[in-house]
């Protein structure tokens, strides 16, 4: 599952967000300082994922927890069949 | 304190650096602080008509210097550097420089905001490399040597364009009445600005009246970051009030209550940028209402924000024995610019 989430994001920085750093894309690699990913494009890699892949961050997390690394962002997502009530 | 607000940080610096007088005052100017909403009706935290002018007029009264103005908005940019370099080079010791430069032409900068443009204050002296000056951003918290020729190239980017000076010497004890005016001067009680404008923009893009295209809006709504950071400023003003009475305030239950109140208001911004953002990008039309309610929840926790921190201006009013009026009600709508 944490494989499928990794290439989930791998997959949408790819497809989406040019300007992303993928060259450092790793679990460890952090988002912000690492792959240059500022605070718009991280929302949109969490909506692409929700809208594309299947996986959603509950907003809650959102405000909540600190999303450092990748690792961070994929042990969060949590998949859509599990997401809470829409809203 | 992360970061808060560019300008004011780079003239608090001295400030802080003194003995015997606060800088938090200062930041009751700063969580309603102005910004501007462009022809596309687009946020913008800066816009080339900013100037501080009140920001200015206050400094002068709480701590009775002058920031005076170097840059020449009619001159070319080669003339403004060819200012600054001299400024810089001859600068009394007790003087500080402030320059504004594009901070997204210096990636050497950790910038957590990665934003192209990104118009930022921060001071300049030299060193004993001629090559090289030293930066301080207290924005940023940061300090460090850099390339001369880095730091002007940042400089002469169009999207920057703003400097000032200002002395050191003979900074002043605040009197207690001039930081009440300035609180009252400073309290919109009945608006809040920022909530106000996104809800302007949301409504200008969204809908069927709406003016720009819906696809617009994560555009428009993409510095509410930068934005959103300036109600850390309430922080600054609950703590002073209460510690000038003698009172504590970090670790005490009702302040560290507030401050998590603070918290939610400056990250429930993202959670309408994110909303706004999924709205966009799904089609879902569903979502518009809650960013809505998202919007009407920061105005009551906003508010509520405000009126404990007038029951508390209260207390310190009387604790100080002055009698300044309560802030009034009446203030200038949103500049559109």
């Amino acid at each position: 599952m944490s494989a499928n989430r990794h290439a989930a994001i791998k997959a949408v920085l790819q497809q989406h967000l040019p300007n992303a750093r993928l060259s450092a894309f790793a679990g460890s690699a952090r988002l912000n300082a690492d792959l240059a990913i500022d605070s718009i494009m991280l929302l949109q890699l969490i909506v692409h994922l929700e809208l594309e892949h299947g996986f959603n961050l509950p907003e809650e997390t959102l405000l909540t927890q600190e999303l450092e690394t990748v690792d961070d962002l994929a042990r969060l997502l949590v998949a859509n069949d599990q997401k809470e009530p829409s809203l | 304190m992360i970061k808060v607000h560019c300008f004011v940080s780079c003239v608090c610096e001295i400030i802080k650096r003194t003995p015997g007088v606060d800088h938090r005052p200062f930041y009751f100017g700063v969580w309603d602080a102005d910004f501007s909403v462009n022809d596309q009706m687009e946020l913008s935290y800066h816009s080339p008509h900013t100037r501080h002018n009140e920001f200015r007029d206050w400094y002068k009264l709480l701590y009775g210097i002058s920031i005076e103005p170097w840059y020449n908005h009619k001159a070319d940019k080669d003339t403004n550097i060819r200012t600054l370099v001299s400024l810089v080079e001859n600068r009394p010791s007790d003087r500080q420089v402030m320059v504004m430069l594009d901070l997204y032409r210096l990636p050497e900068r950790e910038n957590k905001f990665h934003q192209n443009p990104f118009p930022h204050y921060v001071m300049l002296e030299t060193t004993d490399n001629p090559d090289e000056w030293f930066m301080s951003d207290p924005d940023f918290r940061w300090e460090g040597v850099l390339p001369k020729d880095r730091i002007l190239d940042s400089v002469r980017s169009p999207a920057a364009a703003g400097g000032f000076y200002f002395d050191g010497l003979n900074i002043r004890h605040t009197p207690a009445e001039t930081v009440a005016a300035y609180f009252a001067q400073c309290m919109k009680t009945d608006h809040n600005p920022f909530t106000d404008a996104l809800r302007r923009i949301l409504r200008a893009h969204t809908g069927p009246d709406a003016s720009q295209p819906l696809a617009n809006l994560p555009h428009a709504f993409r510095e509410i970051p930068v934005m959103a950071i300036r109600k850390y400023a309430f922080e600054h003003a609950f703590a002073w009030l209460l510690e000038d009475q003698g009172k504590q305030a970090e670790g005490a239950p009702w302040f560290e209550a507030v401050c998590e109140d603070i918290e939610r208001l400056v990250k429930t911004y993202t959670q309408i940028q994110f909303r706004a953002l999924k709205l966009v990008m799904s089609g879902d039309s569903a979502l518009l209402a809650s960013v809505e309610q998202l919007l009407d929840e920061q105005d009551e926790r906003e508010f509520a924000i405000k009126t404990r921190l007038l029951g508390l201006f209260d207390d310190w009013q009387r604790y100080r024995n002055i009698g300044v009026p309560r802030p009034d009600t009446e203030q200038a709508p949103l500049e559109v610019l």
